[in-house]
Parts: C-alpha cells; structure tokens; sequence
C-alpha cells in the first residue's frame, strides 16, 4: 500500500489565482500522489487520493460494459472543479469533504479504512454510505464529477481519446472549444467593438 | 440629417435589438449599455462545460443575488436571499442578451391574446385586463420579424390561425426528423391537429448569416452559423454597419437621472474603470422584465420618491411568466426497423411540431383559454441525461455496472420525445417585483427581490392539455409516459411588472410603451406585457420593439 507521500496545495479564493493552478493540475499524475490538500474560504480540506480512486472505481468500474471514472479521469477533473470559482460553495465543499466522510463511515461502521477492505467488503461499505441520507448526496455529487469527466471536451483534460463519447456513440456539437474559448479563457473575452 | 438624436439603450436582447437596428438606419447615434461582456459569434462554441456547467454567460448568484418570497402552506410569506443556491433568474448577461440562447420556438399571440379580459372575463384572485393595442397593431411587425429576423417554417391552414398579411413564412422549413411523421399520424389518429412549428433559425441564407447547420445544439447555446435569430445576430450586426452604434459591453446601469422635470438626462452605470454616465435625448430600458422593473425602483430622486415612473406604485406589479409544464415519453427502438431507429436516432434534424388546438379548452363546463404545446426531443446534453439516469425508479441511487448498462441502453436504444405546454400566468397582486431593504449586490446597490404566486386555475388548464398530449405519445406506443404542470415560475420566460395602459393610476407605460410619467423613456423588453399570451414571448418582444421603434423615429422627424 503506497503511503501518503507529499501533498498539494490549491488555493481556490481568486479567479486569477485558480488560472495559474489549472496547468499545475493537469501535469499532475494522480497515481504517484497520495493526498491533495486544498484551501477553500481559508480552510483546509485534505483529499485522499488513494481512497477517492477506490470509491470512484465502485461508482463507475472498468467493465465489459464501459470504462472507468479514472479512465475517464474524474479524479483529474474533480481537482480542477474544486479549484474553479464559478462552482458553486456548497457543491465544492460537499466534494471537498466527501471523501474523508466515507472513510470515517467505514472507520466507525466498519473498524477499517476503506483501503483495508476486501473488493466484496468495499462494495458493502459503499451501499451502506448510499442509503444514508448524506451518503447518498456525496456519492451523487461524485458521480456527477464522473459523468463531466465522461462527456466533456478532451481539451479539459478528461475524456481522453473521446473514451466517454465513443462508448456511448455520443456526437458532439461543432464547433469544439478551442484554446482561446474554452471554459475559464472565454470569460476574459470581451469586445470593444 | 438635421434632427440627429442620441438614444440611449439599456439592455441588448430581444427588446433592444428592434430599437438599435432601425434608430441606427434612421440615422440616429444610438448608444448601447450591455452589463455582460460582448462575445461574438467566433466566440462560441458548442461546449457543455462553459455553457450549461459553469454558467458563464449568467453572473454567480453570490455577486447579484436576488430574494425570493414563497407562501408556506400556513399561509405566511418566507424570503430567503438565492445567494447560496436557489432558483436564477439571470438568463443572459452578454450583448445579444438572452435572445443567443433561445431555442427560437416563434410563436405569434393571437386575436383574442389582446382583450382576454373582454372575451373570457376575469378569474378568481386574477388581474386581468386588455392590452391598449390590438392583434392589427401588432401583425405588421409580427410579418416584419419573419422578414428581418428571419422565421422558418410552414402556414398550414387551422381553427386558430392567427390573420395574416403573407400567405407564408419567407424562410422554408428545416430538415425534419422521422419522429415529426409518426407525431402526426399519431395527433391524427387521436383526433387532435398537429401543425409544423415555426422557428426564429434560418434554412437558407440571409446577409452575412448562414442557414442552420443541424448542430443539435440549439437551446442554451449561441448559433455558430448566425442561423439564430437572436438580437446580436439579426438585429446589432447590421445595426453597427450603420455606424451610429456604439455598444458600451460590462457596463451596469443603476441609475437613471431626471432634470426635475420628468425628463431622464443621464444614464449611470458600472463599469471596470468605476462609475460612469451617458447623457442622450432618448432612453429605452429593456433589460429583461424583473432587471428592468429594479433599475425603475433604484432611480429615485425628489420628482419620483418611489422610483423613476412610479408615482402612482405600479412598477413591479403584475410580474407574469409563462405558466404550463412539460411531459414526454421513450421512443424505445426495439419497437421500430433498425432503419427507422437509425433516422430517429439522427442528431441535428428538428421535430417541429406544435399544437395550437388547446387554444381554448372547456374546464368545468366553461370555456376557458388554453395555450399551445410544442414537441421537440430531449435536448443533446449528455450530461444532463447521464445526471438524469443516476436515479433508479424507486428514487435510491444506481451506480456501478448496472448503471453503466443502463446508460449504454438510454444513448443507443432509445430517444425520449417531449412536449412542453404554455399557458397563460394570470397576473395577480402576490407576484411582484420590489427592492429588498438589506440585500445588495456586488457593487453596493439593493437586489430585486420577487414575490412569486401562481393561479390555480393555469395548473388545471394545463393538465387538461397534458391528458391530451399523453394520448398521443401512447398512440405512438411511447414508454415511461409522464407529465408535469409545474407551479415555479420559469426564469427565461419573464414579462410585466410595467404595464402598458390608458390609465396613468394602473399603468405606467402609455400603449407607445412611454412611462406615463417620463417624457423620454421607453420600455421595450416584456415589462410592458398585461397578460402574456400562452405562448413563448420573444417574436411578442421583438415585434413591439420594431413597432415602438417607428413611433420613436416619428417623434424624432
């Protein structure tokens, strides 16, 4: 089991602050880091990389039938979400602290972390969390990050090779966004005349 | 010419765009204060993140907040600030307002839209009254939106037909989906009309714009192909080649100056260089209904202690939207050949049908209005429709492989088909646009906030209309019926709060949509609206824009 090794910091307070941390996030490679510490309205909220992949790999696995939030890059995607100031606070925060939620469900339900369980015994924990009332909101939300990672544009970094697309023989809108207007740069375009 | 006046114009959408085309080919200076950014269509993309995901074309509710009053079932009235998540009522905050990411489903208010007071008398807690115009008023203006805007379609002959002064659209019908075929087989076999369904988007070109390329994404989406026919498009692209325009973009008007004489002298806004003002001959507000109706109340000042033109506390009143519901059914295409599941699963072709036969429907014994329904399909935003799948039918959460099959099945084996009913909102005196005493927005200035009622009576027209929409999808052997009358108030679909009338005591605008009041200021987006017709009100807008607009250049000769 890989051990937390060093951790990040995103600051998510001021748009300008947020373009500057985006590429750091894209050039990150989630699987050589262990935790991501993120600051929101001035607190601290650590995410557990290892244990947001377990759940992630039980709301959307590798299957015959499709491929996985982490194929798809959700874990990617969900950082960048959280360092995003046009997101919503409450959506953030929830996602923020989701993770760190199931796993002390498990601790105290289940005297283990979510890394120590059996496949079989983590899929029970995950079914036990989605019929609480908070479970069911934090494991939707989640979700809800996998099916952005799944259909948006690669040029955000997810989607890769348009894997979310191709499964579902999904056609895209043309025009693409660009670089120049994709989704935050659009937000500084504005004419004179 | 001689008589060259500046107007200034508050707003871009679809009640501006009429005011800043013709006053700029009149020869006038017209000056434009858009709040949003000024994007072109270059600019655009068809993009489900930045469009749908991130709203960037809407401010975050925490900057420009408004309060919402709901009644609670003890009768008592409960404001709550939608700072922190609740329902938005921005639509559009970009030049060419929210008329870029309209769907374009043009319909015109008929006759009897006009004086529903004198046809159908008034309903119980209702404030109805008949509009100081008629429908001949307004038809050569309707006509003149199909000619400059631009509107495709077909005029297929019907009991509620409105009268018209062409024998047709100018523009053809665009491409169509098998689906529109088996809609009117079915319609037919049910005993009910179906009628093609006009849209404000190209299919042949016009000017420098393009005719619609079927992207499929049309609704909450700018046009790439300026097919659309949104204000920026149709109306201001040509306007600025006048050379009397200029348009002022992230500029937010918050105040409205009077010389102490009923005369407006000075338009103040925000901008990023801080706080500026226009001075003009001419002023137009149309900033869409409830930021109209606010920018009113904040301009208050010795003459108009209750705000600009309120003088006799009709600002705000009888906010309207558009009342009805939507419903819809699954296409599953193991029901069909493969090659017809292979058409109907065709992206970009519209269906494009409506139904006008509900104009009037019997309640009670009593014939009432009613209002029409357009059919289209769900719309292609995938993640809506994966977020929609998450649920299973008892409401817990689906997630895991059998979530994934579902998916796979609801993309490549099916198509849901949708209907979605517009009826008349009765104006009444709980729904409301007024300031709120503490709240205020990111520059310091006090948000609208809304009180919000329905009529009982639009929740019972409309599920008359929707027993009789279902029929249809169940002749075509639809699965998953459903239907939903809703009572929340649609956002994109807001009119009133500045009446236009005779009466100076009940209106405040004169039926030139002139405030009573104000010598020099029009309002032309749907704030001047008593009732709203049971349709969409854009095409509405957008003819009595064009229409103000001669009376304006008139009184500038």
């Amino acid at each position: 089991m890989n051990k937390i090794n060093r951790s990040h910091f995103i600051k998510t307070m001021f748009t300008g602050a947020i373009a500057l941390q985006l590429p750091f996030v894209f050039s990150c490679n989630t699987s050589n880091i262990n935790g991501v510490t993120l600051i929101i309205e001035d607190k601290k909220y650590s995410i557990n990389t290892i244990d947001l992949k377990l759940i992630l790999d039980i709301l959307v696995p590798e299957t015959t039938v499709g491929p996985s939030a982490m194929a798809l890059k959700a874990d990617v995607y969900l950082f960048w979400l959280l360092a995003d100031q046009k997101v919503d606070l409450s959506r953030k925060l929830n996602l923020a602290t989701s993770i760190k939620r199931i796993n002390d469900f498990s601790d105290e339900k289940y005297n283990s972390s979510l890394q120590e369980l059996s496949v079989s015994k983590l899929q029970e924990v995950i079914k036990a969390v989605s019929n609480t009332t908070w479970g069911e909101t934090d494991l939707s939300l989640l979700m809800t990050v996998c099916f952005e990672a799944m259909f948006a544009n690669p040029i955000y970094n997810c989607n890769t090779d348009y894997i979310g697309w191709k499964w579902l023989e999904y056609t895209a809108g043309i025009p693409f966004p660009s670089i120049e207007n994709k989704y935050p740069e659009i937000m500084k375009i504005n004419h004179l005349k | 010419m001689t008589n060259r006046k500046t107007i200034c114009v508050i707003g871009s959408g679809a009640g501006a765009g009429p005011i800043i085309y013709e006053l700029s080919k009149g020869g006038h200076k017209v000056i434009v204060l858009e709040k949003g950014p000024w994007l072109k269509t270059e600019d655009y993309s068809k993009d489900e993140i930045s469009m749908t995901r991130r709203d960037v074309v809407t401010p975050l509710l925490e900057d420009e907040p408004y309060v919402i009053e709901r009644q609670q079932i003890n009768g008592e009235w409960k404001a709550k600030s939608n700072a922190i998540g609740g329902q938005n009522f921005w639509n559009g905050s970009v030049v060419g307002g929210s008329s870029n990411f309209m769907s374009g489903y043009f319909h015109r208010m008929k006759p009897v839209d006009f004086k529903l007071l004198s046809a159908y008398g008034n309903i119980d807690g209702a404030n109805i009254v008949d509009w100081p115009i008629s429908y001949d008023d307004l038809e050569p203006y309707y006509e003149k939106v199909e000619r400059v805007v631009g509107v495709s379609g077909k005029v297929v002959k019907h009991k509620y037909l409105e009268p018209r002064s062409t024998s047709d659209f100018p523009y053809k019908p665009l491409m169509e989906n098998y689906v529109s075929s088996l809609l009117d087989k079915a319609a037919a076999n049910v005993g009910i009309e179906m009628i093609p369904n006009p849209r404000a988007i190209l299919s042949s070109k016009k000017g420098d714009r393009s005719p619609c390329y079927l992207s499929n994404f049309c609704g909450s989406y700018a046009c790439s192909s300026d097919a659309k026919g949104s204000s920026r498009a149709a109306l201001i692209s040509d306007a600025l080649k006048t050379g009397n325009v200029q348009i002022i973009p992230k500029a937010k008007v918050f105040h409205l100056e009077t010389d102490g004489a009923g005369k407006i002298i000075k338009a103040h806004y925000h901008s990023e260089q801080g706080d500026k003002f226009i001075e003009a001959d001419i002023f137009v507000v149309a900033a869409q209904a409830i930021e109209t109706s606010r920018l009113l109340l904040l301009s208050k000042n010795a003459d108009f202690p209750n705000g600009l033109a309120n003088n006799n506390n009709q600002v705000g009143k009888n906010l309207i939207f558009s009342a009805g519901g939507v419903g819809g059914g699954i296409i599953d295409f193991d029901d069909y050949s493969d090659k017809e599941a292979k058409k109907l699963n065709e992206p970009g072709s519209f269906v494009n049908r409506t139904i006008h036969h509900f104009y009037e429907v019997e309640k009670e014994g009593l014939k009432v209005k009613g209002g029409v329904v357009d059919f289209l399909f769900e719309h292609a935003n995938p993640i809506g429709k994966a977020i929609r799948n998450k649920w299973n039918d008892d409401g817990t959460l689906l997630y895991g492989k059998e979530f994934q099959k579902k998916l796979k099945h609801y993309f490549t084996r099916q198509r849901k088909i949708k209907f979605e009913i517009f009826i008349d909102w009765q104006p009444n005196d709980n729904c409301f646009v007024t300031l709120d005493d503490e709240q205020t927005d990111k520059w310091g200035d006090k948000v609208a906030r809304l009180r919000l009622q329905h009529n009982k009576h639009d929740v019972a027209v409309g599920e008359i209309m929707a027993q009789q929409c279902e029929k249809i999808l169940e002749e075509m052997d639809c699965k998953d019926i459903y239907s939903n009358i809703g009572t929340l108030p649609p956002p994109n679909l807001q009119a009133g709060g500045c009446r236009f009338g005779d009466n100076p005591k009940t209106s405040v605008l004169d039926s030139n949509c002139k405030a009573h009041d104000v010598d020099n200021l029009y309002i032309t987006d749907g704030s001047s609206f008593p009732t709203g017709g049971s349709v969409t009100y854009t095409w509405t807008i957008y003819a009595n824009s064009f229409r103000v607009a001669d009376v304006i250049i008139d009184r500038l000769k």
